[in-house]
């Protein structure tokens, strides 16, 4: 259990802002807030959800743990080594211990290189083994990815692949290297549901036998409800709520989570809204500091959501939510 | 009232491996003012069969069977001229990436209107913007938003005045082709909800073609199953959902995720297109069904009808349906 509690990444007060770029007729430039003070920590073997709408800022933060991006104040940690620091050999190995899954398997493949080949480039850049250790490698890999057996799929290319199938060989790209921590950013969400689940299965897998953390990007609270132990929700940039993952769904206590959950189409049945939260026309954005849902939030109080940002607040044990009437 | 009944219809794909099956033998009724939702996994031919309603295939697809009456008149009898007049004035199409259907370089207004008088040719300038103001009042994008140019809108809006262009020359058809797949869930519900509001409102019939099944379970009256090109399921949105006969509708019923946690012990199948069948002359399912039997591997099923509304293509449909 001790191990288990134990932090893996942490994410202290990250600010990231997106400038559009200047040019000669235009020199203004628009600042496109997508991370405002956010603070998280990820424990050592769990799987992590992020649940947040489009342009939520989910995925810039899945970025930035990887470093493909640089916050632009606030630190982020690796096992409490600031990763902002790294340089040459230190970065190369820091690079070979998290890894990512992309969004799209069409296009987060080489068209040109084979299943083998993408499996193994990793191996090959990172100087790892030699050609027949290595081929053991993309062979155990492929096996835990439900590529059975590896000799049919080695020298396939992507187009001869269904989309399940690629991704599972993303998959296999991440995990050859054995690295500790994986960011899927929505590995599923252009797949269908029947192949989705096969995906989920995989990742339980890997977390279970091989004891990855892993960071899980969504916008389908049932995925994240599915496959994780916590989830966190993300609306503009702001931590709206964490938790564990049976007590944000069942109880969730900030107006947002709720209307997500509303939006979730009940299967069947004429729909069944519990909660209410959303305004069905929005409020009048208001300059300066507001609680970052007010313009949406059925339940907001003018004069207390509109002039104060609510904070990250602990309301059970493991249970934090920012949000003034929760 | 029958506004479409299609029958038999097969269609094929020629590639340079031969022909491909993309649809074979669906038939099936929409009565003017409901909704029948048409659900399977990508690469089942349901989009096929939206463009072939539209006679909108791409030149490689042919039709090789069957018939498309559209208010009592073969759509596939008439010319390209005819065909012409009945496209977007009586039927119309949602399409699936709203982001790429609108012209970024025009006006979201102008593109509507454009619609409206290239189909009624002697309405005036003033009349076609009165309409077009209406209709966006009926989707609900603000008046003031209708100068603005399409990357001014959000991906929401984009998809509702892809709708109200749809809804431009009142159709009494709408075929939505996966109007939602590219929303989050939040611009979704509320995508559907305008459905909903609009469909009453115009006693619109609409064909809703989706993945999505809890989607299509949210918005439609009826619901046809297919896979690998063949309708397998049809009936009464609550006799499918509620009796779930066919195997692969199960699967597929099961496969959704909901916000209970309790379906961890449920298998996935495997991914399924039309090349995966070995013989065409037996179940499309076969390969994966759980519940086959012997007589699944001698002979091709036939359709069964459990209730006057609901129809199952399976051979061992009366014992599932019996338990």
């Amino acid at each position: 259990m001790k191990a288990i509690n134990k932090l893996i990444v942490e994410l202290d007060h990250i600010r990231k802002v997106y400038r559009s770029k200047q040019t000669f007729f235009r020199s203004d430039q628009k600042k496109i807030i997508a991370l405002e003070c956010l603070s998280m920590k990820i424990k050592r073997g769990e799987i992590l959800g992020l649940v947040g709408e489009s342009g939520s800022g989910k995925t810039t933060i899945g970025r930035l743990i990887v470093k493909l991006e640089n916050p632009d104040t606030g630190k982020i940690y690796l096992d409490d080594k600031d990763i902002s620091l790294l340089k040459g050999n230190a970065l190369k190995n820091f690079r070979s211990r998290l890894q990512m899954i992309f969004q799209d398997p069409y296009q987060s493949l080489n068209p040109q290189l084979s299943v083998f080949d993408t499996v193994a480039e990793p191996l090959i850049i990172h100087k790892i083994g030699d050609s027949k250790s290595r081929q053991n490698q993309v062979n155990q890999s492929l096996e835990l990815v439900d590529l059975k057996p590896p000799g049919n799929f080695l020298d396939s290319y992507p187009h001869q692949l269904s989309g399940g199938q690629r991704q599972r060989v993303a998959i296999a790209r991440a995990i050859v290297l054995k690295p500790e921590f994986i960011v899927a950013d929505e590995p599923t969400s252009m797949l269908d549901a029947t192949v989705q689940l096969q995906i989920f299965d995989i990742l339980l897998e890997l977390k279970n036998k091989l004891n990855i953390t892993i960071l899980f990007i969504t916008h389908s609270i049932t995925a994240a409800r599915y496959l994780c132990d916590r989830i966190a929700v993300i609306y503009r940039g702001h931590l709206m709520e964490q938790g564990p993952a049976q007590d944000v769904m069942t109880n969730p206590k900030h107006p947002y989570t709720k209307a997500l959950i509303d939006a979730h189409p009940k299967f069947g049945y004429a729909n069944k809204k519990q909660y209410k939260t959303l305004l069905k026309t929005q409020r009048e954005p208001v300059n300066g500091e507001c609680c970052p849902f007010f313009i949406r939030c059925e339940i907001a109080k003018i004069g207390v959501c509109d002039i104060k940002t609510p904070e990250l607040k602990k309301k059970h044990k493991h249970h934090s939510v920012a949000c003034f009437f929760s | 009232m029958t506004l479409l009944e299609v029958k038999d219809l097969s269609v094929v794909y020629q590639t340079r491996k031969g022909f491909i099956t993309a649809l074979n033998n669906i038939s099936f009724e929409l009565n003017r003012g409901n909704t029948l939702g048409l659900v399977g996994e990508s690469g089942c031919g349901k989009s096929t069969l939206g463009m072939a309603l539209m006679r909108l295939l791409p030149e490689n697809a042919s039709i090789i069977k069957g018939n498309l009456f559209f208010e009592n008149q073969d759509l596939l009898k008439l010319t390209d001229d005819e065909i012409r007049q009945i496209r977007w004035k009586k039927i119309s199409m949602i399409f699936q990436a709203a982001m790429n259907a609108l012209n970024p370089v025009h006006r979201v207004a102008d593109q509507i209107m454009e619609a409206i008088t290239t189909h009624n040719s002697s309405l005036l300038r003033e009349a076609a913007i009165k309409q077009t103001e209406k209709l966006f009042d009926l989707v609900n994008i603000p008046k003031r938003r209708m100068t603005e140019y399409p990357h001014q809108y959000s991906g929401g809006m984009k998809q509702r005045a892809v709708i109200a262009m749809a809804l431009a020359c009142r159709p009494s058809l709408i075929i939505a082709d996966e109007p939602t797949t590219a929303l989050d869930v939040i611009l979704q519900n509320q995508i559907l909800e305008s459905i909903k509001l609009f469909q009453k409102k115009l006693n619109l019939a609409i064909l809703f073609i989706s993945h999505d099944i809890a989607v299509v379970a949210d918005i439609c009256h009826d619901i046809g199953v297919m896979y690998a090109g063949e309708l397998v399921e049809y009936g009464d949105r609550e006799k499918v959902l509620g009796s779930q006969v066919h195997p692969y509708t199960k699967t597929l019923i099961s496969s959704y995720l909901t916000l209970i946690r309790d379906s961890r012990s449920l298998k996935p199948v495997q991914d399924s297109t039309t090349s995966h069948i070995s013989n065409p002359d037996l179940c499309c399912f076969l390969n994966y069904c759980p519940n086959s039997e012997k007589i699944c591997r001698k002979q091709k099923p036939v359709w069964v009808e459990l209730a006057p509304d609901h129809r199952v293509f399976c051979l061992l449909a009366n014992k599932i349906y019996n338990g």
